[in-house]
């Protein structure tokens, strides 16, 4: 008796959580696409702006070799999937660096709204 | 405090005793039962009684208040105790339950998509990871919520400072330690499942050895591997340190550190392992959410667009393109009027479709930057880097210049990047052929200018468009005439926007007067609203130097091409140049410029110490919103009363209208950037009534005076009188006259500019 009345708590609450989940979800996704947006826009603007800075070509192309070689041993090798991580990593950061020094504006606190807006509607900096 | 630690350690068993209750331990389900039973049916009346009624949260609020708020007067509220400790141990039990509901129904939810068996009671390794971690994630959600951190829903209560900053330490210490336990769980139950494979496998190859089952991986080397090198560790210590040999030392200490190496890289990919999973779970249930909500999604969107929720989370609906308010009200009228004739072209014009005929207008340029003779093309150079400064390139249409000195090839502009279009005449538009004198080459390289700039703007379909004419006074003054007239005949919807500069007086000749002139006539016969009149001897060029007074100039243009932009309410080119040529009777502004620098703030803590080992990187910061306004504050006021800012040597008259650019380093989207705007112009309201401000984002031109990593600058335009100080002074200079020659051209002879002529010049209405 217990156990069938809790079943259909379960049942209910499960429907009315599955909408929830689903929000999440696209939050996440939205969240996750715009992140990878920005990765590729900080690279391309770093690389357009610095094109022949030495580090941030030496560690560019540490990457991609670590990538190649992660595709070819088909990321098995724990220490060159390790290596590769920190080498993109790496090279975001530089390219990160390189974009703040360069931004001769005030970087903007970053609070709720700012990170809701940020997230909703710049997708690609508007010049 | 002990109220925070038993809610700590109660969450953490809450969220481990299930998971730690196998499949067939009665005990354990009965645990689990027992609690489920205690807590829906107190949870979901009381969560429905503080969300909806708010009958219970004042309570728990004046609680926590109570127990630390000491009052604007540094006392304690006047509460009664029974409140004070009654509104907190509800606080808590009301979280915990809710914590607690929240986690089953996580469960319920993952097991009813998942489409598994035996109810909340997760089945293997992966499901208990995702759920433990999902739990966590929404009991800090939730923990967030209530300290107002929340993105997405507004907070139930407001806490005080120290239990924001205790919820805040719980919530991540909750997280962490779920985290942990998921994985450890995890782990658990993948050797569980590794361990029973291997025990089904030996048991077929050969049943006698039931009992010789090696520990599953990754256990075995783990622990083998530990326990070795910690015992060989652990006696290179004990040798070294007592023989003194630095060695053994050293290679223990090495050799301990390992062990910890290893074992955070092995909690790390167990970390990822478990992120991987949950990202995959989500990605497969988003993608079937997506396909189900694909179509009705958009209607839907623009439905929850609409409530008052969803505009204060800045939520727009879904159109076909944004179309913002662009220019001023110039711009606002319709872009092809039917009055309108089309041009015919004299070269093809581009295939002008309908699609691009119906563009919207935010995707349109609409200033094109022309310039005649060299120093205007080193003017265009610094204005088309300030452009790409501060990020007005956008705006720029086309760009063109023609000079006399070198007729023969193409010359240099900068032009053709970032999409404008090079007006600048090839050799053969420009009539470079043996043939024709120098003079004659000149003329078909202005007709050629003017016509490419035609055509570009035709073939824009930019029927109200803004030109800035970069032209120095002592030359090419018929030809720009010429030129600015064509233009103006077949656009008439274009806006001319002259910038000059009075060069320094071993440049005085009559083709300065006749340039002077020339300006005056154009802006008399309606041609160029106004003429931007700096001089290249004022007193901020001998403050700091000519050029730095050409960036400080370039860096106004470009501030007043992208300002429409940053601010909506920002008047353009076309409506500053139209006020200010009403306001000076012969179309001439003068300018004062200055700059002040901003401080960095509080820099990132990764970027400063970068900045500690490459020490030309400049300072980067957040700055500081009070620093910004009166530094703000600070440049205008420099820049409209200290005579050693201005550009041209003229008082300006603070009872009549005039203009006041800030170029501050503020993104526009910067949250303070409605803060800075209405604090500055509160400001000059009050000091300047007759000031309207333009604000444009962008960096400052430095002070090359002072060192500084952020700049604002604040630029003024004003109407100059009808003979400035700096031309009377032309004009009255001895010995000028003996100098004087008539200047030919294609009109006739050029007339000598007197005062006389320069005042009873036609003023537009």
């Amino acid at each position: 008796m217990m156990a069938s009345r809790s079943s259909s708590w379960d049942e209910a609450a499960a429907s009315n959580l599955l909408g929830l989940f689903f929000v999440l979800a696209l939050v996440a996704l939205v969240f996750t696409v715009w992140l990878t947006v920005k990765i590729i826009e900080l690279l391309v603007r770093t690389f357009a702006a610095h094109p022949t800075n030495k580090a941030l070509l030496g560690t560019a192309a540490a990457s991609v070799l670590l990538l190649v070689v992660v595709a070819l041993t088909g990321g098995r090798t724990q220490p060159i999937d390790v290596l590769a991580g920190i080498s993109a990593t790496a090279l975001i950061a530089l390219a990160a660096v390189l974009d703040m020094a360069d931004d001769a504006r005030l970087r903007r606190p970053m609070n709720r709204d700012t990170a809701v807006h940020a997230v909703l509607h710049e997708w690609w900096p508007a010049a | 405090m002990m109220s925070t630690l038993i809610l700590f350690a109660f969450l953490l068993w809450l969220l481990l005793s299930p998971l730690l209750a196998p499949h067939g331990d009665r005990v354990g389900e009965s645990l689990v039962w027992f609690f489920r039973m205690l807590a829906v049916p107190f949870a979901i009346p009381s969560r429905a009684a503080i969300q909806s009624a708010h009958g219970l949260w004042p309570v728990v609020q004046a609680g926590m208040r109570a127990q630390d708020y000491p009052g604007p007067d540094g006392q304690r509220p006047q509460t009664s105790w029974i409140w004070e400790q009654l509104g907190a141990v509800l606080g808590v039990a009301c979280f915990i339950v809710f914590g607690a509901l929240d986690w089953q129904l996580l469960s319920v939810t993952i097991s009813s998509i998942m489409h598994l068996e035996g109810g909340p009671l997760p089945q293997v390794g992966k499901l208990v990871g995702l759920s433990v971690v999902l739990a966590a994630g929404y009991t800090v959600f939730e923990l967030f919520n209530i300290l107002q951190l929340s993105p997405v829903r507004r907070p139930w209560c407001f806490c005080s400072a120290v239990w924001r900053r205790r919820l805040a330490i719980l919530a991540v210490a909750t997280f962490i330690a779920t985290l942990i336990a998921g994985i450890a769980v995890a782990v658990y139950r993948q050797l569980q499942i590794n361990a029973t494979h291997q025990t089904l496998v030996q048991t077929v190859n050969d049943p006698t050895h039931l009992h010789l089952v090696s520990p599953p991986e990754p256990l075995s080397s783990i622990l083998l591997f530990t326990f070795v090198v910690l015992m060989w560790g652990v006696l290179a210590l004990v040798s070294g340190g007592s023989g003194l040999h630095i060695l053994p030392l050293f290679g223990g200490v090495v050799v301990v550190l390992k062990v910890i190496a290893t074992g955070l890289l092995y909690l790390a990919f167990g970390a990822c392992y478990l992120v991987v999973a949950l990202i995959s779970c989500l990605c497969i249930v988003m993608v079937l959410g997506i396909q189900l909500l694909c179509l009705p999604f958009r209607t839907a969107w623009n439905w929850l667009c609409s409530f008052p929720a969803a505009q204060r989370w800045h939520l727009s609906p879904i159109t076909a393109y944004a179309t913002p308010p662009f220019l001023g009200d110039e711009m606002a009228q319709e872009l092809f009027p039917s009055t309108l004739l089309p041009y015919k072209p004299v070269l093809q014009p581009h295939n002008t479709t309908d699609k691009e005929l119906a563009m919207p207008r935010a995707l349109r340029r609409f200033v094109t930057l022309l310039g005649g003779g060299h120093t205007a093309i080193s003017g265009l150079d610094s204005l088309r880097l300030a452009t790409d400064r501060l990020g007005a390139t956008i705006e720029v249409l086309a760009q063109g210049c023609i000079a006399t000195t070198a007729p023969a090839g193409r010359l240099r502009t900068s032009s053709g990047r970032d999409g404008v279009i090079d007006l600048t005449p090839t050799g053969r538009e420009g009539g470079n052929t043996v043939d024709l004198d120098p003079d004659s080459q000149t003329h078909a390289q202005a007709h050629a200018l003017a016509n490419n700039a035609i055509q570009a703007l035709f073939a824009a379909a930019v029927s109200f468009g803004q030109i800035i004419w970069c032209g120095a006074l002592d030359a090419f003054m018929q030809l720009a005439e010429d030129l600015l007239e064509e233009i103006t005949a077949r656009q008439p919807g274009q806006t001319i926007l002259a910038v000059s500069m009075i060069p320094t007086p071993d440049r005085y000749t009559a083709r300065l007067q006749a340039g002077l002139q020339s300006y005056v006539n154009l802006h008399a016969a309606g041609i160029v609203s106004a003429t931007l009149l700096p001089d290249e001897r004022s007193p901020l060029a001998r403050a700091i130097s000519p050029e730095a007074q050409q960036d400080f100039i370039s860096t106004l243009l470009a501030s007043m091409i992208r300002a429409p932009r940053d601010w909506e309410q920002n008047p353009s080119i076309t409506d500053v140049g139209r006020a200010m040529g009403r306001e000076a009777e012969t179309g001439l502004v003068g300018l004062s410029l200055a700059s002040e620098c901003v401080a960095p703030g509080k820099q990132l803590s990764v970027y400063s110490g970068i900045r500690r080992l490459a020490r030309r990187l400049p300072a980067r910061g957040k700055g500081d919103l009070r620093d910004i306004i009166r530094q703000g504050m600070k440049a205008a006021l420099r820049a409209i009363t200290d005579p050693a800012c201005r550009a041209i040597d003229e008082t300006i008259e603070t009872d009549r209208p005039f203009y006041v650019v800030y170029t501050t380093p503020l993104h526009s989207t910067d949250s303070r950037w409605v803060g800075f705007i209405r604090a500055t112009s509160t400001w000059l309201a009050t000091t300047y009534p007759d000031a309207v401000p333009i604000y444009a984002s962008g960096q400052g031109t430095p002070d090359p005076r002072v060192p500084g990593s952020y700049w604002i600058q604040a630029s003024v335009l004003f109407a100059l009188p009808a003979v400035p100080q700096p031309i009377q002074a032309i004009l009255d200079r001895k010995g000028l006259a003996a100098q004087l020659e008539p200047v030919h051209s294609s009109n006739g002879v050029v007339a000598d500019a007197t005062p006389e002529l320069l005042t009873t010049a036609p003023v537009v209405s």
